[in-house]
């Protein structure tokens, strides 16, 4: 496959290393390549979603450090020793996260394009914050578009998950 | 797709500072990145080095000397929500922080990128300028130390000369007995206008008040001639001058219209929001 | 939960197709992230990237271009522009729906280019695609290009586009007119005359975006050996890829359109520009061609049509309707493109589902310098359902009459003719009504006094208002013969294979579904396959309401004839007559003995052990070329809201919103209520936020930064769905089309409770907190 950045026009490149799901990546990346790019391209994790390259929409949302991020317009230097999670991470083993389990049982995606970033956004704050209201999960979310309109499954979805958490611990 | 280019980790002031100058307008700061990255997406901006001063000591520090809360100009907007140190000193900070665009950006964006890029669309500018900030300016040549108000020269423009770089902002707690409450009308992605107030009241008369608005106008203003008309009024009179202030408003802020509302719509927000903001702050009296 | 709610009546015992616990299938892969959208492709050896010129005039001469230095740099593989076309003809194919517009004798002149040829007529129209070995080089090419524009006067508003002093878009056509279309009956002045009252009243609707989370147009087009195949959105594979055949006059059979899963959709994602550029790119250089356009790009390649909805109302003393003359103005944007369609929607729609024996309905559709506007989830029946159901309440009003009391009066009962040529209405309001009503608390009636308007200087509470609205469609439209084919393995399990994409209705679950209950199989036995035209199986597309009724019946022929077939080769096989065997429990009986589906499969022998059995299914919509041709049924509903507006800054917050639609049947009741809340977000999005904005000769919002779009925060917690179920509808089972009846009702709804709280008609949407406050006054 052709190589999206031409390594020729690039003018520097950073060895790095990050934690890619529990995984370790060790290897070379431009300066200007965006995590976006290295997670879809170099790595094929291609749940990471395109769209409004623009910090608006939540598509291209992973986790850095446990901190939601968007993807298209951070740089993938800059997660040098970092761990980074998507949304091919969150299952271990074959065994869904409830927050997934939940999204299923309620429908949280139609169309599924934003589904990645929803899910990767809501579980940040379930981390955050463990039993968080309707209000501060759209507060939360308010930086995740779905245009299938799914925000009330997406709701729910969390609020079980968060409920499932709890009876996990 | 961004154009390629180059990173500088400078490991000080200094470094950062010439290197600066020597490259000119082919280098640009580099911080969180959470709107540089979009202005060079959008051939905005070209750069061929970014100057990361991440790595600078002392940029990511938030501390309090007794007198004033000192924030690193490379300390995010997260952090600052969230910081017990803000929370306890500058609640009004924590507040306009809080609301900035989305969970994301907050994560990614400083302050020192927010307050450098100044666009008028903005929430910290409104609240700092209403606690009286300074920034310092630093380069190879020293420091100095201005008034937020005077470092916002313009829409998308600030006071930094070449080679000098936001190192910290001064930020004084307002004073015990004030409230003070930070609004917004808020649509798209930046607020389309905040308003910051704090006002100290005894029986029920504003003694003291602070009165700023933001993103009518190229830059936030404080709005002394309106705090002194109020200074001594009862708080009912005071919210009615500060809703008949149209006029007043339309001459300082200088509104215009655009995708985000028309200039009466925001002369006419920014009014009724002062009034609401002194009157939310005058119950708050005593809170912070 | 949070207070959605399925009724499902007479009786919840009724039969359940789908037990809401089977969740979707593809769900799965979904939510962790392994659903491949068209990026998401492996690319095919060699894929070169193509990088997009577009015209960032609205108006304007192309006076020059010259791509020379562009085709020199070391990467570039191949250039499309107007000195680039290498003898194709570069004009599209009009959409061909003329024959649902009376006034039209045959098809409109194909008035778009591939390229700009002339003059570039909208902000973002194609000029030139270059193709290059990576995305960063087609980038800097398309930088070389020199280009030399005469900037022209835009014309943004329709009506001032019918003006005789507005530029003309089309010199060739001389006017901005570009169709009109009318329908009446009985005798609309006589009407009028009768009338004790006639109201005049103007609603308008500004152009809009679907945007869909997957940016429109992006594609990978590979030319080989003669062939191509393109891997792309569409909801339409057959409709499109004849017409990219067509385009490159090659043989249809030798275009092969594969559809994976689309990242929404709305109407959008048809034929674009970018992917007949692909396939000219894939052509010359030989290469596969893969384009991933920006939102920006996306945002100029389709929209919704702005209308202009005038209306006279004429009612009698008790509030009987007797006539109604509307005339509309249609904004279509630059070309054709879905001009026809969308006028005849809104033709057919602009009476809403009231009885009126006098009605002549007039439209103009107009040219102007916006992006090309087509079909739009509820193409034109979003535009015209807000301005029938405000006029509606606001005739009520001025009569003095409740306006719920106003509606029951003159809503069209079950059994009662519509319009002639169409079925009689199959639903009932009345039921309906009552339910949104409840659902939100409330028994429907309205206080005649506002709350009232209060001034700024004294503190007050938010101003409460409630509405309740109709809203009407037709069920499913027009289309032509559906195909699906279900096959048998050795193992028992059956393939469906069709024409249908899922832009995330959940078009593969129902087949499964339909499949399953069909044919008794339990669902992990049913394999839906994915849509390629190579696999010719027509189906006219993923739209109008018509999939779960045109597809779906041919997905229950396909498994009823899948079934026979087996009985067929049973008798063949292990003797008797048909009339002797059975087909049960995923088994062929015959008196004692029983054989799984996969041993009769097993039993031809012919091919070994990949033995396949298939049947062909199919269905037709009723017939008719005329305005309602092929309308089988109505899509109804009746939506409630309780909202609150601050009455100093003008803002809304939506308290309680509730849709009752009659669904026919439910055949996956998540699907069913994902597409009602997911319909009435959009809903939301176009009451109270959305509008392209074009100004200064340029569409100034093409982003979401700028261009607003619902989120979470603004969608009520309180949000009800009903889902009725007669079983009376003619799809599988009884279902009936219902996925575009809440978008509509969002709309009027708010407004209607707007005035109801304050006493004030915002005649247009968006429905924004400035144009409150400039309606009460405030400045």
């Amino acid at each position: 496959m052709a190589e999206p950045l031409a390594p020729i026009a690039t003018l520097q490149s950073f060895a790095i290393e990050i934690i890619v799901n529990g995984t370790p990546w060790k290897g070379n990346v431009p300066a200007e390549e965006v995590l976006l790019d290295f997670l879809r391209y170099r790595l094929k994790l291609t749940g990471t979603k395109r769209s409004c390259e623009s910090e608006v929409c939540g598509a291209c949302t992973v986790l850095v450090e446990g901190k939601p991020i968007s993807s298209c317009s951070y740089l993938a230097f800059e997660a040098n020793e970092k761990s980074v999670t998507t949304i091919e991470g969150l299952a271990s083993g074959g065994e869904l996260d409830p927050l997934q389990e939940a999204f299923i049982r309620n429908l949280g995606a139609q169309c599924g394009f934003c589904t990645s970033g929803q899910i990767m956004a809501a579980k940040a704050l379930l981390l955050n914050n463990p039993a968080p209201s309707y209000e501060q999960i759209s507060e939360w979310l308010n930086g995740n578009i779905c245009r299938c309109g799914c925000y009330p499954a997406i709701a729910q979805s969390i609020l079980e998950a968060a409920e499932e958490y709890k009876n996990r611990r | 797709m961004l154009q390629p280019f180059r990173v500088l980790a400078p490991a000080n002031i200094e470094q950062a500072s010439t290197e600066l100058v020597r490259l000119g307008e082919r280098a640009t700061i580099y911080a969180g990145g959470a709107e540089l990255i979009l202005l060079l997406r959008y051939g905005m901006v070209h750069a061929e080095y970014l100057i990361n001063i991440k790595c600078i000591d002392g940029l990511s520090e938030i501390s309090w000397d007794g007198q004033t809360v000192q924030i690193g100009a490379t300390v995010t907007h997260g952090r600052l929500e969230t910081d017990p140190l803000i929370h306890e000193r500058l609640p009004l900070l924590a507040v306009a922080e809080s609301q900035i665009a989305n969970i994301r950006v907050r994560n990614q964006g400083t302050l020192g990128g927010n307050l450098c890029f100044n666009d008028p669309h903005s929430d910290p500018g409104t609240a700092l300028l209403l606690h009286e900030a300074e920034v310092i300016l630093a380069s190879k040549g020293g420091r100095r130390r201005i008034p937020l108000s005077d470092f916002f020269s313009g829409m998308y423009e600030t006071a930094l000369e070449p080679g000098e770089l936001l190192e910290k902002v001064f930020v004084a707690p307002l004073p015990i007995e004030w409230g003070a409450v930070y609004l917004r009308v808020h649509r798209y992605q930046r607020p389309t206008l905040n308003v910051a107030v704090a006002a100290k009241l005894q029986n029920g008369t504003v003694e003291d008040a602070r009165l700023a608005v933001g993103c009518v106008g190229p830059k936030p203003q404080r709005l002394s001639e309106l705090e002194a008309k109020i200074r001594g009024e009862k708080l009912d009179g005071a919210k009615r001058i500060c809703a008949d202030s149209k006029r007043y408003l339309k001459d300082r802020l200088e509104p215009i219209d655009d995708l985000l509302g028309s200039a009466d719509y925001k002369i006419y927000m920014a009014a009724v929001l002062l009034s609401r903001a002194l009157s939310q702050a005058g119950q708050s009296n005593g809170k912070g | 939960m949070l207070g959605h709610e399925s009724m499902a009546t007479p009786a919840d015992t009724r039969n359940i197709i789908s037990p809401t616990a089977e969740p979707r299938f593809d769900l799965r892969d979904k939510v962790t992230g392994q659903t491949r959208y068209v990026e998401d492709l492996p690319e095919p050896a060699g894929t070169a990237y193509a990088a997009m010129l577009l015209s960032p005039y609205s108006h304007a001469r192309l006076l020059s271009i010259d791509s020379s230095k562009a085709e020199k740099l070391p990467g570039v593989v191949a250039i499309l522009d107007r000195e680039h076309l290498d003898g194709l003809s570069p004009m599209l194919h009009t959409p061909r729906y003329e024959y649902m517009v009376k006034t039209l004798s045959g098809p409109l002149p194909n008035d778009q280019p591939l390229v700009v040829i002339d003059k570039g007529r909208f902000h973002g129209e194609l000029v030139a695609a270059v193709a290059a070995d990576d995305l960063r080089t087609a980038q800097k090419a398309v930088e070389l290009i020199d280009v030399n524009y005469e900037p022209l006067e835009p014309v943004f508003d329709a009506a001032a586009a019918l003006d005789a002093s507005a530029p003309i878009l089309h010199e060739s056509k001389g006017t901005n007119l570009l169709l009109e279309d009318e329908m009446e009956w009985g005798n609309v002045e006589r009407g009028l005359r009768e009338a004790a009252r006639v109201f005049e009243e103007t609603y308008t609707s500004p152009s809009m975006f679907h945007h869909p989370m997957e940016n429109v147009g992006g594609c990978v087009a590979q030319f080989l050996n003669d062939e191509a195949v393109i891997w792309g959105a569409t909801d339409a594979p057959f409709r499109d890829s004849d017409e990219m055949a067509d385009f490159f006059q090659m043989d249809r059979e030798r275009m092969r359109f594969r559809v994976p899963y689309i990242g929404g959709h709305f109407g959008a994602k048809n034929v674009t520009n970018y992917m007949l550029a692909a396939l000219f790119l894939s052509r010359k250089s030989r290469r596969p061609v893969k384009i991933v356009p920006t939102t920006e790009a996306s945002f100029r390649t389709t929209a919704r049509h702005g209308m202009i909805y005038t209306a006279k109302a004429g009612v009698r003393s008790d509030g009987t309707l007797t006539a109604l003359d509307v005339d509309m103005i249609i904004d279509t944007g630059a070309y054709t493109t879905g001009a026809v369609l969308a006028t005849h929607n809104m033709v057919i729609s602009a009476w809403g589902c009231y009885r009126i024996p006098n009605v002549r309905i007039t439209a103009r559709c107009a040219h102007t310098n916006k992006v090309p506007a087509s079909h739009t989830r509820a193409t034109g029946k979003f535009q015209t359902t807000w301005a029938v159901e405000c006029l509606i309440d606001s005739v009520a009003r001025k009569m003095g009459m409740d306006p719920t009391d106003f509606r029951k009066k003159n809503l069209l009962r079950r059994g009662e003719l519509v319009v002639q040529g169409a079925p009689p209405m199959d639903a009932d309001y009345l039921e309906m009504m009552d339910k949104a009503a409840a659902a939100i608390d409330w028994d429907g009636h309205s206080s005649m006094e506002p709350q009232g308007r209060s001034d700024s200087s004294s503190p007050s509470p938010p101003a409460k208002g409630r509405a309740l609205v109709l809203t009407l469609r037709n069920g499913n439209q027009g289309g032509g013969r559906a195909y699906a084919m279900a096959s048998v393995d050795v193992r028992g399990n059956v393939k469906i294979h069709h024409n249908a994409p899922d832009p995330g209705q959940g078009i593969y679950n129902l087949i499964s579904i339909i499949a399953a209950k069909t044919l008794e199989l339990p669902r992990s036995q049913i394999i839906v396959g994915e849509p390629d035209t190579a696999v010719s199986l027509p189906f006219s597309g993923v739209n109008a309401q018509r999939t779960t009724i045109q597809l779906g019946n041919a997905v229950k022929n396909a498994c009823e004839n899948l079934k026979q077939e087996l009985v067929n080769v049973a008798c063949e096989i292990k003797g008797g007559n048909p009339s002797e065997w059975r087909v049960a429990d995923a088994r062929l009986w015959r008196a004692e003995q029983s054989f799984s589906f996969g041993d009769v499969a097993a039993s031809i022998k012919t091919l070994g052990d990949n033995s396949v059995l298939k049947a062909m299914g199919s269905y037709s919509p009723p017939s008719g070329r005329s305005a309602f041709g092929g309308l089988d049924h109505w899509a109804t509903s009746a939506a409630a809201v309780e909202l609150e507006v601050d009455v100093e800054t003008g803002e809304i917050k939506i308290l309680q919103f509730s849709l009752v639609t009659d669904a026919g049947k439910i055949l996956h009741f998540n699907s069913a209520k994902g597409q009602i809340e997911g319909g009435a977000v959009m809903g939301f999005g176009h009451a109270l936020f959305e509008e392209t904005v074009y100004q200064d000769g340029q569409l100034l919002n093409a982003d979401p930064f700028q261009y607003r779009l619902p989120t979470m925060q603004d969608i009520p917690e309180l949000f009800r769905t009903i889902l009725l179920e007669n079983e009376d509808g003619p799809g599988p089972f009884g279902s009936k089309g219902m996925s575009q009846t809440s978008i509509t009702a969002v709309a009027p709804a708010v407004g209607n409770a707007i005035y109801d709280a304050l006493g004030i008609r915002i005649r247009s949407v968006p429905i924004t907190p400035e144009k409150i406050l400039k309606a009460l006054g405030k400045f």
